[in-house]
């Protein structure tokens, strides 16, 4: 038996994992573009009160967690950039970054969330409203670990420019963070 | 440990096949991540749900015409017990949601774990450790499904064929139900990645997209609709449990009962039409076989797949004012039965070049009768008419034939068809071709005998007969499952198969 390893060259699509990744975060969008559909089904069929005041209040932190979570895709995109040219210690710190803005947006989400001040029945805005925070506490969620798990990956040097895909799916999650809260506040302060 | 590492068993052509033990990686069963004995072992389980479901089927419709007719005693077993024990609209409850989510979703999955690595020329799944998972969370899954059927905390609760979302307060039983629901979409939404993955990644070199067999063709759209649909589902799952905890009244809110209808209402969904793809996938891998050559047409089939699972989606396109039947049902949902009709007529006209006998015929014949059968449902419920307040039962006829029978046709067939690629063995053939026939009848009967109650008069006319008659399908059915269960014991763990030294290149000749 010869000990030479050779590649396995497998199918066309690239690794398993990123494949693997994009495909189950197409079916988190999947799963945020249900709950602002719901909120949208509901909102046309119920009329223009449907909007709370206490919620336009809020308007300047929701911006606020728009722009955290866009400049932590940013930095998580900055990550990946860095690492395919092999420069590690600038991957690292974009991740590093990306990880203590995502957590910086799910504070200020929660923040919001203790201040909607909704109550818990008689209503159908407030189960509306709490599934949509939900979701994007499940992507947040989603984000976090994808963006800890790149720096991880980075300092441990399995995300690297000889095998970025590691890299590219942290990424990936954190956008889809990114995009899901930017999703939702359209639905809720824009659309309205 | 991660999820993308690979699994100690050795390659594809270095196993004995047939052999079921483990001692050779030290693994044991329930640590395994062989794609074989981890798809064993899920097909086994919802084998033995269906049988438990397809009973309960049977046992339920066997009482059908009184329970149209609204004349149900108030006690024993099939009594409307008002303090919401075993009544027969709980039972009815757990055979309708079960049979298609808990038993035929879970076999199409195992039947890819089992057999579409073979099929691509893999010795394993893109993550065999999340296939482990999907094993072990349906397990649970079912573990819930059962409790919440048995806790006895209030009134029945909401079931599948509920066209309206439901209103609070939350019981234990609810909540169970909806946990068992959640957990199970999670599963099958990780199975589904992991097959799509496989397929897109695993494939031998030079093989190409559009040249994979039939069935890893199936599983791969099946797979990428059920990425798609599963977490639409998730989310009005996660509505309406919050809604009913926080007693909320999104149920009753204008706008809701759309929602409601496209995302968890299970006979509205696209996922629940792609029951059936991996249905025509089997019987196309089963046509070609036989016929010893790839199916006729070239690549069309692999479109006509296509266009079946995109024209699935078109459920949620569909709104209440245009539907027919069922809420769901309109001209455009409709469409799936142009693919599907001309994929029979492609398995058709293969036949027709030559075949060579054997059991695996019958279930093609069966997926093919059910399939016109159902069609013939629609047509006849259209120019007559449902009975009043019969559309739900009208609707459960048609999803018990179409999105069940016709399906737990094929994966029984599909059991005995890709056995010797996970096993090394055959099937017994006679024992399959008994199985093939009994799950025909059997579908045939409960689907139809179910349905006919539900056509316009038959209420007083006959629906004693028709119930009857469904009843005794539903017993087929169990028949046929139970049937399949020992042909597979015997053949390979009693080693009575007729052993095969089979690979997918040997499953897929002509394809490759």
């Amino acid at each position: 038996m010869s000990n030479v390893t050779a590649p396995v060259i497998r199918g066309r699509a690239g690794s398993p994992a990123l494949v693997g990744a994009l495909t189950a975060y197409a079916g988190v969008a999947m799963f945020v573009t249900a709950a602002c559909a719901t909120y949208l089904s509901v909102r046309n069929a119920s009329g223009a009160d449907f909007i709370e005041p206490k919620m336009l209040f809020n308007n300047y932190v929701a911006f606020m967690i728009v722009a955290t979570f866009v400049l932590a895709s940013m930095a998580a995109g900055w990550a990946v950039t860095s690492m395919r040219v092999g420069q590690r210690r600038w991957a690292t710190s974009g991740f590093g970054l990306a990880v203590f803005l995502n957590a910086a947006g799910a504070n200020l989400v929660w923040f919001i969330v203790k201040g909607l001040g909704l109550g818990a029945s008689g209503s159908t805005y407030p189960v509306i409203l709490y599934g949509l925070f939900i979701v994007v506490a499940v992507t947040t969620t989603i984000g976090f670990v994808a963006s800890l798990s790149g720096l991880l990956r980075t300092l441990g040097g399995q995300a690297s420019a000889a095998q970025p895909h590691y890299g590219v799916l942290a990424a990936w999650g954190q956008h889809l963070a990114g995009a899901s809260w930017v999703a939702v506040y359209a639905t809720i302060y824009l659309l309205k | 440990m991660t999820l993308t590492a690979p699994h100690t068993s050795m390659a594809i052509d270095k196993i004995a096949f047939g052999d079921l033990s483990v001692a050779a990686t030290g693994e044991t069963l329930l640590t395994t991540t062989d794609h074989r004995k981890v798809g064993g072992l899920l097909a086994s389980a919802a084998l033995l749900v269906g049988v438990v479901g397809t009973a309960l089927a049977g046992l339920v419709a066997w009482r059908l015409d009184d329970a149209a007719r609204g004349v149900l005693p108030q006690s024993g077993l099939l009594g409307a017990s008002a303090d919401g024990g075993w009544s027969f609209a709980r039972l009815w409850g757990a055979a309708e949601t079960g049979l298609p989510l808990f038993v035929i979703a879970p076999l199409f999955l195992a039947l890819a774990t089992i057999a579409v690595p073979g099929l691509i020329g893999s010795d394993r799944m893109a993550f065999p450790r999340l296939q482990a998972f999907v094993l072990w969370g349906y397990v649970s899954a079912v573990a819930l499904y059962v409790a919440a059927f048995t806790v006895v905390d209030g009134p029945p609760f909401w079931s599948a064929s509920s066209q309206t979302a439901p209103g609070g307060p939350a019981n234990h039983a609810s909540d169970l139900y909806a946990g068992a629901l959640g957990v199970l979409g999670v599963v099958l939404f990780a199975g589904a990645v992991n097959v799509v993955a496989t397929v897109l990644t695993q494939r031998r070199p030079g093989l190409r997209l559009d040249h994979v067999a039939p069935f890893a063709w199936s599983s791969l759209l099946a797979g990428a609709i059920t990425v798609l649909s599963m977490p639409v589902f998730l989310g009005g799952l996660l509505m309406s449990s919050l809604n009913v905890h926080v007693n909320g009244n999104l149920a009753s809110a204008s706008g809701f009962d759309r929602v409601w209808q496209h995302t968890v209402y299970l006979y509205g969904r696209p996922d629940v039409f792609m029951l059936v793809l991996p249905a025509l996938g089997i019987a196309s891998q089963m046509v070609s076989n036989r016929a010893g050559t790839p199916l006729i047409g070239g690549i069309a089939s692999k479109v006509l797949m296509a266009a079946f699972a995109a024209f699935s989606l078109a459920v949620w396109a569909t709104s209440q004012t245009n539907a027919m039947v069922q809420p769901t049902t309109t001209l455009i949902s409709g469409l799936v039965a142009v693919p599907a009709g001309l994929l029979v007529l492609v398995w058709l006209g293969t036949l027709a070049q030559g075949v060579k006998p054997d059991a695996s015929l019958t279930f093609v014949l069966g997926v093919i009768v059910l399939l016109a059968l159902g069609a013939v449902n629609v047509i006849v419920a259209g120019a007559r008419g449902v009975g009043p307040d019969l559309a739900p039962v009208w609707t459960i006829g048609q999803t018990l034939l179409l999105l069940t029978a016709a399906p737990l046709v094929a994966a029984l067939g599909g059991l005995h068809e890709f056995a010797p690629l996970a096993w090394g063995r055959r099937t017994m053939a006679p024992l399959a071709g008994l199985a093939g026939l009994a799950v025909l009848g059997g579908g045939a009967l409960l689907g139809i005998g179910v349905a006919v109650i539900s056509y316009k008069n038959n209420v007083t006319d006959n629906a004693t007969a028709a119930s009857v008659a469904a009843g005794v399908g539903g017993f087929l059915l169990t028949a046929a499952i139970a049937l399949t269960m020992l042909n597979l014991l015997g053949s390979v763990v009693g080693r009575k198969g007729e052993p095969v030294q089979a690979t997918g290149e040997t499953i897929v000749e002509g394809y490759a």
